[in-house]
């Protein structure tokens, strides 16, 4: 008998045993609480529902000529100061805000110049990105399934949601790099090694068991920690504006996607960044039979990613920076418009980068293996 | 069942840990005597499939060491035996009992029979590392026997036990070795005299004595010195 599911429960015990995994465990659940609280810390959660209150009755409304010319008169210091009388424009604001180049004299734009405005400003982005003739051809068919006049949405709450998921993503690293990368290790350091490897199923089942298990431990912790900051976001804050394009937040985004669409790519680069994290932790520990290495190399390229030395001009590097999941699960990677060219075709960095996480696992788990199986109980 | 052993060496860089090693076994215990540094550890690791040898071949009526049905006969008991802190004996024995493929139902009876055979079924639910050094070699040895294994390995089972516990461990080998071929590493003359009718002793790398052995032959302990001199 192969005993695979068996051994697979084994593998789980081990994992879920270790005290370091416990610890981290509660450090996701804090991690997750304090980002869900943090906006209703700041603000007090009296101030949060006000603003929700007043705000959400603008919703649904055409931020158009018709908006604006009713809200410029309202707005204090072009929209700095807010009080019960103006409360309600404070999300339609910070948008116009956000679409026009020259805040000092909001309130001068009309729609129209302030969507071109837009418009000239995506369209240099792009070409200061350096993307060729055929991608901003691409991008201008596009864009065009971004609807104007932009429809007002109250979206806090999954504004909240969609932001705090680059924490989780953090922790689910710490997660892999600190707990994950022992899997293997540590039958080297327990010597237990010897009486596993002298078994009939040693070697195959027990390799793969110990794999998926790492894994199901990461997808686990990614779908545990993603409900549960759901949830208390839905409670504290509710989960409004699903539907509303990404361009309130991102206006510079040529990104023709809703906030539950955005949300989607990013759970799906969440469980594929999981499967790489731990394919990576489990495969490169086994590979160098070193899991402190394995810790150092996961939070190094997680802290090089978070900076910016790799210039636009070498597209390569920065594009493959850009795929980095700390850096593509961000909100601001919508601004990220480098396509890739493949099969004649051009793909979208969300198409693509989950497939290749996937890919990269996957060689992860054959250079593991290889590693695994020639490895031989010397000295000691 | 012949175990066959044919010229097996194991060389490191400029050092020769076992040097073209030939002998076969069958049912009965064999005693490996040897002193520290002799190669005994080196040789039993090969044998277990855990160490490739630099040359030669080890085979179990013909099934090479390499393969899963080699795997599939063996009990291997390590000299530095390891084991998982957080598990409990009857975790540990039954995990051992998954990784050599046998059924649950099965693992867990034979779990529980190994468990009452080395005296640990009153602490069977204990974690192996409340346990004293005896009892953890308990524990390593109910995992090697809990497959019924045809080859069983032994790396010097009886470090940390006590006298009554080697008393005990030595019957316990006898009788599995009526019908397991059973190779019993040690440098404690004592732990082999009365069990093993076949001696094996290693010096440098090499076998400088492979043959029967009776207790009308005399007192091995003095033959083990002349032989080491």
């Amino acid at each position: 008998m192969s005993n695979f599911g068996l051994l697979y429960q084994y593998e789980l015990k081990k994992i879920m045993k270790n005290k370091l995994m416990i610890a981290m465990i509660l450090v996701m659940l804090a991690v997750i609480v304090l980002e869900a609280l943090a906006p209703g810390l700041t603000k007090g959660m009296e101030g949060v529902r006000e603003e929700a209150t007043a705000q959400k009755t603008m919703d649904g409304r055409l931020i158009d000529d018709a908006l604006l010319q009713e809200m410029y008169p309202k707005l204090i210091e072009q929209g700095r100061v807010w009080n019960q009388d103006n409360l309600k424009y404070q999300g339609v604001a910070y948008i116009v805000k956000n679409l026009v180049s020259d805040r000092e004299h909001l309130t001068e734009y009309t729609a129209e110049e302030m969507y071109r405005d837009r418009e000239q400003r995506i369209a240099s982005g792009m070409i200061q990105d350096g993307l060729t003739a055929d991608e901003i051809a691409w991008w201008n068919e596009t864009e065009r399934e971004v609807a104007t006049p932009i429809t007002y949405r109250y979206y806090a709450g999954t504004l909240v949601l969609l932001q705090d998921l680059v924490g989780v993503l953090f922790v689910l690293l710490l997660i892999a790099a600190l707990c994950l990368s022992t899997v293997f290790t540590v039958e080297h350091r327990q010597k237990t090694d010897q009486i596993v490897l002298s078994c009939k199923n040693g070697r195959k089942e027990t390799y793969f068991a110990k794999f998926c298990a790492g894994i199901s431990v990461m997808i686990g912790c990614a779908v545990l920690s993603t409900a549960i900051l759901t949830l208390l976001i839905l409670g504290l804050y509710g989960l409004d504006g699903m539907n509303a394009v990404v361009q309130l937040e991102v206006v510079e985004s040529a990104y023709p996607f809703t906030m539950k669409e955005f949300l989607v790519r990013q759970l799906i680069v969440m469980l594929c960044a999981g499967i790489l994290f731990s394919s990576f932790a489990m495969a490169v520990s086994e590979l160098l039979k070193n899991s402190l290495a394995v810790m150092g190399i996961m939070v190094g390229i997680y802290l090089v990613g978070q900076l910016n030395l790799i210039p636009y001009t070498f597209r390569l590097g920065s594009q493959a920076k850009a795929m980095l999941p700390s850096n593509l699960i961000n909100f601001w990677s919508l601004l990220e418009h480098r396509l890739i060219p493949l099969g004649g075709r051009y793909f979208t960095q969300y198409a693509i980068a989950p497939i290749l996480y996937l890919v990269i696992s996957g060689l992860l788990v054959a250079a593991g293996w290889a590693a695994y199986h020639r490895f031989q109980v010397t000295g000691r | 069942m012949k175990l066959a052993v044919d010229r097996i060496t194991k060389q490191y860089k400029n050092k020769i840990a076992v040097d073209r090693i030939s002998f076969s076994l069958s049912e009965g215990v064999t005693g490996l005597l040897g002193a520290n540094g002799a190669g005994k550890t080196t040789l039993l690791r090969m044998m277990a499939g855990i160490l490739e040898p630099t040359g030669g071949e080890i085979t179990a009526d013909d099934i090479p060491v390499q393969t899963e049905n080699y795997r599939a006969l063996l009990g291997y008991l390590p000299q530095d035996f390891g084991y998982y802190p957080e598990f409990t004996a009857r975790d540990f024995v039954r995990y051992v009992a998954a990784l050599k493929g046998i059924e649950k139902k099965k693992a867990w009876k034979k779990t529980d029979e190994l468990l009452e055979l080395v005296g640990l079924s009153e602490v069977a639910n204990k974690k192996i590392r409340t346990f004293s050094g005896g009892m953890k070699q308990r524990v390593g040895i109910a995992q090697a026997l809990v497959n019924d294994p045809k080859i069983l390995i032994l790396d010097e089972p009886t470090a940390g036990l006590d006298p009554k516990e080697r008393v005990r461990f030595r019957n316990l080998i006898a009788e599995v070795g009526k019908n397991t071929i059973v190779l019993f590493s040690t440098h404690i003359v004592s732990d082999v005299e009365h069990i093993a009718s076949h001696l094996l002793m290693m010096r440098d790398g090499q076998i400088i004595y492979d043959g029967k052995w009776d207790e009308s032959q005399g007192d091995l302990e003095k033959f083990y010195m002349e032989e080491f001199e």
